[in-house]
Parts: C-alpha cells; sequence; structure tokens
C-alpha cells in the first residue's frame, strides 16, 4: 500500500497506547504522521511532541481545529491512511450508542481507516477478510501489502454462509442432493476467493482459513476467539456496519479500488 | 340457506344434541391432550377442532369466528420480533450476563428468573415474556448440567402470577378492562399490591418444592470448571440487528401501552411492527419463520374451535348463569367466583371462559342490587392464577411447552401439574384471601 501520509484524528485526549502504534505504523511505512487534535490539552501536545521526538519518522501537528473543519481537512488531505480510536463498549451498551470513531468513519470514502480499540498498543496478528461478492484483488493487495511492510503475523479468512444456502435448497430439493449442492457451493466460494487472493498477490502463496457461518458475525468472532490484534475488511463489504459493530478487536476498512 | 351437516343428515341435528356433543368434543380432545403418551397435542386439538366443524357442531364461519384473532395475531407478530432478536444474538449477551451476575448458582438463576419474568410478564403479555425467557434459561442450565424443566416451569408460573398485576399482563386482563371498562390505573390500584404478595408467597412454594426435589443443587462442584463455564460462552452477535430488534420492540410496547388511544388490538400492533422489522431488517424470512411456533399456533387454532363450539351451543353461558345463581352479595362472591374462575382456567383456556363469565358480570351488574366490582376483580386473579394449575391453562405455558420440546426437554402434562397445582392453590388462596380481606375491611 503506497502510503505518503498517515493522519491520526483525535478529539480530547491523545491516547498514548494507539499513538505507539501509528508511530510503528509511520516508521515501518516510512511516511509522514499528521496529527490532528481537537481540544486538546497542552501538556499532551508537548507529551506528544516529545513522544515522536524520540523517532525518525517526520511528523506535523496540526491543532486548534473545529471538528467540522478537521473532517474537512482529512478529506482535503487525502491521505492513504486515517487512524482513529474506537472507544471499547460492551455489547450491550453498543445497542444504543454509535461511538464518535463510528460516526466519523461512515462520512469517509475511498481512504484506508484503522479503528483501533482504545487499548491498542500494538499490532502483532492481522486477520484479513476475503469476501467472495466484494473484495476486490486491489483490495487484497493493498491490505497483504501493509501487513508485509508491519512484519505482523496473518491470515486471510472468509466464511461460507452455509446454512443460508442449506434452508432454500432444502425446500426445493431431496436432502442428498440439497447436500451436495451446498458442497459444490462451498467448493466453488473458496475457488473464487483463492483465485481474488492469487489475483491480488500475483501468485504469491498464502494460507486461507475457511470458517462456516453468518459472516458479519463469524469473522469478529473468529477474530476475538483467537487473539487477532486487528481485523482488515474492504471498504464496499454487505454489511460494514456490523463488522465493525460486532468487533472486539481494531478493525481496518481498506477500499477495493485505488480511487483519485 | 340453513347450514346442512352430517348431524343433521342423520337426524341428529337437534339443537340439545349439538350441546352434548359439543360437550363430547370437548372432554375427549382434552382427554387425548392429557393422555400425551398416546397422542400429539397438536393433532389431537386440531382433531377435534375440525371434528366439531365436521359434524355441525359449528359452521366453518363460526369457527373461523370462534379463533381469537387479536392472540394469534399477537403470537405470531411477538413470535417473529423475539426470532430476530435471537437471530441477533441479543440473548446470547443477556444470558452471558446473567450467568455472570449468578455465577451459575441455581439458587440465584431461579430467583433472578422469576422475579424478571413476574416484573417483565407486568408490563408485557406473558406469552412475549416467556418468548424472552425460556431461550436463556434453557441455554444457562443446560450449560450448568442442570435439568432445565422445573426452572422452565417456574418461570413460567412467575410469568402468570406477574401478568395478573396490570390491565396489559394477561389476555383474561385485557378482555376484562375492555368489557368491564377499567383503566390502567385501576389494575394498578387494586390488583397491583395483592399480586406482589401472591408473588412472593407463590415463589417460596415453588423454590422450596425445587429445593426438596433436589433442582437446586450445584451439578458442577469444580470451581475452576463453573469459572470457566459462566465466563468462556461462544457470543455471536450482530449489534446493528440487535438494534433494530429493539428499537422495534420498544416501539411495539409502547403502542402496547397506548392500544385504548389508538383503538388497536395488541395483535394488530404486534403484526404490524413484526412486518415493518423484517422489512427492515433485510433478514432471510424463511430463517425468521423458521423460529416462529408454528405447532402451537396450530394447537391454539384447534383448540379455539373446540371451545367455540362450547360457546356457539350455549355452555358456556348456562355454566356461567349458573355460578351467578350461586353468588348472592359481592363478598362471598369473591370466594365463589375467583376459585370457579381459577380451577375452570385451569383446565380451559381462559380467554374464551373469561370472556363468558364478563357478559355474565355485565348482566348481574345491571340487575343485581349490590357493587359487581369485587367480582371483576376475582374474576381476574382467579382467570390469571389459575391458568397455572395445567400446563394447558395459559398461553404462556403451552408456548413454553413448545418452545422448551423443541430444545429437546419435553415438559410431561403431569410434571407441569406437579409443579403448578401446589403453586396455584396457595397463590389463588392467598390472592382471594387478600381481596377478601381488602372489601371486608374497607367495604365494597
Amino acid at each position: 500500500m503506497p502510503v505518503n501520509k498517515v493522519i491520526f484524528f483525535q478529539k480530547n485526549h491523545v491516547n498514548f497506547n494507539n499513538l505507539k502504534v501509528v508511530r510503528t505504523i509511520a516508521e515501518k511505512l516510512n511516511k509522514k504522521l499528521v496529527l490532528l487534535l481537537i481540544d486538546v490539552p497542552d501538556d499532551e501536545k508537548s507529551e506528544v511532541s516529545r513522544f515522536l521526538s524520540d523517532s525518525n519518522i517526520e511528523f506535523e501537528l496540526k491543532n486548534q481545529l473545529e471538528f467540522d473543519e478537521a473532517k474537512e481537512h482529512i478529506k482535503q488531505e487525502k491521505p492513504d491512511l486515517l487512524v482513529v480510536t474506537q472507544e471499547k463498549v460492551s455489547p450491550l451498551e453498543h445497542i444504543f450508542r454509535i461511538t464518535s470513531s463510528e460516526k466519523l468513519v461512515k462520512s469517509f470514502e475511498n481512504i484506508d481507516i484503522l479503528m483501533l480499540l482504545e487499548d491498542a498498543d500494538s499490532i502483532n496478528k492481522v486477520l484479513i477478510n476475503v469476501d467472495k461478492e466484494t473484495s476486490t484483488p486491489f483490495y487484497i493487495k493493498s491490505a497483504h501489502l501493509f501487513v508485509k511492510k508491519l512484519g505482523v503475523e496473518f491470515d486471510f479468512i472468509t466464511s461460507f454462509y452455509e446454512s443460508f444456502y442449506e434452508y432454500r435448497l432444502r425446500k426445493t430439493h431431496p436432502d442428498e442432493e440439497a447436500k451436495q449442492l451446498v458442497l459444490d457451493l462451498f467448493k466453488e466460494h473458496v475457488e473464487i476467493v483463492k483465485r481474488k487472493i492469487a489475483e491480488g498477490l500475483e501468485g504469491e502463496k498464502v494460507e486461507l482459513v475457511v470458517i462456516k457461518g453468518d459472516p458479519k458475525k463469524e469473522i469478529p468472532y473468529y477474530a476475538r476467539r483467537r487473539g487477532y490484534d486487528l481485523l482488515i475488511i474492504n471498504e464496499d463489504i454487505d454489511d460494514k456496519e456490523s463488522y465493525i459493530e460486532n468487533s472486539e478487536t481494531s478493525v481496518g476498512i481498506f477500499k477495493d479500488e485505488k480511487g483519485e | 340457506m340453513e347450514h346442512q351437516t352430517i348431524l343433521g343428515m342423520l337426524g341428529l341435528g337437534s339443537k340439545e344434541n349439538l350441546y352434548w356433543i359439543s360437550i363430547l368434543l370437548f372432554v375427549g380432545t382434552y382427554a387425548m391432550i392429557i393422555l400425551e403418551k398416546f397422542f400429539h397435542r397438536v393433532p389431537a386439538a386440531l382433531m377435534g377442532g375440525t371434528l366439531a366443524i365436521f359434524l355441525g357442531v359449528v359452521t366453518p364461519e363460526a369457527a373461523w369466528e370462534s379463533i381469537d384473532h387479536n392472540t394469534m395475531f399477537l403470537l405470531i407478530g411477538m413470535m417473529i420480533i423475539v426470532s430476530v432478536l435471537i437471530e441477533s444474538g441479543f440473548f446470547s449477551i443477556l444470558s452471558s450476563v446473567a450467568l455472570r451476575i449468578t455465577k451459575g448458582d441455581p439458587f440465584k438463576i431461579i430467583l433472578t428468573f422469576t422475579m424478571l419474568t413476574a416484573v417483565l410478564s407486568a408490563f408485557l403479555d406473558n406469552v412475549t415474556t416467556v418468548l424472552f425467557m425460556i431461550p436463556i434459561l434453557i441455554s444457562i442450565t443446560t450449560k450448568l448440567k442442570l435439568k432445565p424443566v422445573p426452572y422452565v416451569i417456574a418461570t413460567v408460573l412467575a410469568s402468570n402470577i406477574g401478568g395478573t398485576a396490570t390491565l396489559i399482563g394477561d389476555p383474561p386482563n385485557i378482555i376484562i378492562g375492555s368489557l368491564g371498562g377499567f383503566t390502567f390505573m385501576d389494575f394498578i390500584v387494586n390488583l397491583a399490591p395483592i399480586v406482589v404478595v401472591t408473588h412472593i408467597i407463590g415463589t417460596v412454594v415453588f423454590i422450596g418444592m425445587m429445593k426438596m426435589q433436589g433442582h437446586l443443587e450445584s451439578k458442577i462442584v469444580d470451581e475452576e470448571e463453573l469459572k470457566r463455564i459462566v465466563e468462556e460462552q461462544k457470543i455471536e452477535y450482530d449489534v446493528v440487528l440487535m438494534r433494530k430488534g429493539l428499537i422495534v420492540f420498544g416501539v411495539t410496547i409502547l403502542l402496547f401501552f397506548l392500544h385504548h388511544i389508538l383503538h388497536l388490538e395488541a395483535g394488530t400492533i404486534a403484526l404490524f411492527m413484526a412486518s415493518i422489522l423484517m422489512l427492515w431488517a433485510k433478514e432471510d424470512p424463511e430463517k425468521i419463520f423458521e423460529r416462529v411456533e408454528w405447532t402451537t399456533l396450530m394447537f391454539f387454532l384447534g383448540l379455539f374451535v373446540v371451545i367455540g363450539g362450547l360457546e356457539h351451543s350455549g355452555v358456556f353461558e348456562d355454566a356461567a348463569h349458573l355460578v351467578a345463581g350461586i353468588i348472592t352479595d359481592p363478598i362471598s362472591g369473591i370466594l365463589v367466583l375467583g376459585s370457579l374462575s381459577a380451577f375452570i382456567s385451569g383446565i380451559v383456556d381462559n380467554i374464551p371462559f373469561t370472556m363468558a363469565m364478563s357478559y355474565v358480570l355485565i348482566d348481574l351488574g345491571k340487575t343485581a342490587t349490590f357493587n359487581v366490582e369485587p367480582l371483576w376483580w376475582a374474576l381476574a386473579l382467579g382467570a390469571c392464577l389459575g391458568g397455572n394449575l395445567t400446563i394447558i391453562g395459559a398461553s404462556a405455558n403451552v408456548v413454553a411447552a413448545g418452545l422448551s420440546e423443541r430444545e429437546g426437554y419435553p415438559i410431561k402434562f403431569f410434571d407441569f401439574v406437579k409443579q403448578g397445582t401446589p403453586v396455584t392453590v396457595v397463590t389463588v388462596i392467598v390472592a382471594l384471601g387478600l381481596l377478601w380481606l381488602k372489601y371486608t375491611i374497607f367495604g365494597v
């Protein structure tokens, strides 16, 4: 992923756990880091400057911005990566509250975004979801490049929604025939995903984890249970909000096409 | 045009014959339901209902009209809404929270669930509450290697007791409120305090019985294992779907509160809101409908027609007038009508019975020399609490039995009676006693 500029957006306070991650990303990708700060106390700003001065990265602090001004700024800057902090809320609390970072993320298109959980201070293990319908080779290549440059452990994953097909096919076909058709659909699903990956990675071999179930529930669950630090999904995936809100890990939303 | 019937063609179509045949059909159907070892209750009820039409006890039109559409719509609507909430993982999360709070202690589980169920039942329809609570309870008890059936029964009993407190808590109360002209606050003032005391005493009885039967003993003694079960649960959820489901559910409840102002029946509201949810959630309707308890609905369908036969041939009317002849003053009437209502509601569905008795009380109010208001409250207490007597006494019992059976834990008729009857006897005595005391002390 050709990152030229990483923007780290923070409101009221700076999350130093996340800043550590952002600094590492900027270092590993060798890109400039721009911090957009809204209503951040001066002592925190000084601390941020001190923290970043210790590294070799080029950075810039832009502060005293209004929220809408900051949003416009992000849109104009067209960063290749925007990093925001995602509040950690329980699923029950999440029903009644959409976090500010989720609201913010909704207003951007064609920007790769990382929503780092507030306690995330490192990324060591990444899960890259490949959706049979919407993931593009560009997205796969971009996500792969990102994790390779970070030098972290990663897996590609796809989920086949078996019961969805079973419900339908069992209504129209005898049991055995329905089972066979579902199996054929499963094989086709895996084949298409593998083909997309091969296309995106230009033949480079990677492992693909295949699970079964409703992807928007199973994939975040898998990421949570297996201790992944980051789940990457593509921007145009169906039910994107569900993937984001169902995750209890940090989420990356990467664009499907190069864009402007 | 006169309706031609098989009995008519055989020369047996007199009103008197139809009267006795409707009673025979009713007794036969209930016998088949009780003899569950030989017959499944759903075909038994459908057989009774369709035989009533076949023999001409009721015309197909009258059979259709005898089905309480409000109840059917309410059941279908709420089952759809609850199905979406199940799909969203809402109950898995609630189950996980409940398990963490109770730390897997069977006593705390039963206490938490019965109290929560009773409170919810006061403001929600009992069937809705049961549809909410039973899946969570079964999930928790099976994880803790406990037998789910006693817990399910105790929860249903609490639901029927809690539902007695308000106008919207139980279908008989909706009928009484509507036909007797009572407001939401009338129920709160006259019934809620009695129900609170009754619930506490009822809880002591069923928890005591469960303790004696050994159902409150923890089956997992290893603390580490218990901790692992409590903490390590597979919770898959969809927050977006959950949010949509809960918004629709909340609006539905709000509309239930306003149903008198809107001149809409609860069933219409539930079905309408369920349709909105299905359109909004964009979930596969096939999958949602899979969780709707169609067998329970078919059971109700058959039962309504069998009872419709009794209503149609005037059996209920005669029974009700017989009761009216016995009641000579409101104070003794509380005990007579209340206990009789409890007994009859325990063996037949309390909705048609409450309806028949309500019309008798309306007539009685016109001719009696005393205030009949205490009798309305006695009817409410008897009809609602009596529903705990048998598995077919209340809609919530039947729905809970269906849910439990689907999960692999069928509830036998006599298993329910063993737990339900003592609780019913105690709660009916306490509730009617308190009502009697209230009118004896403060006057009618």
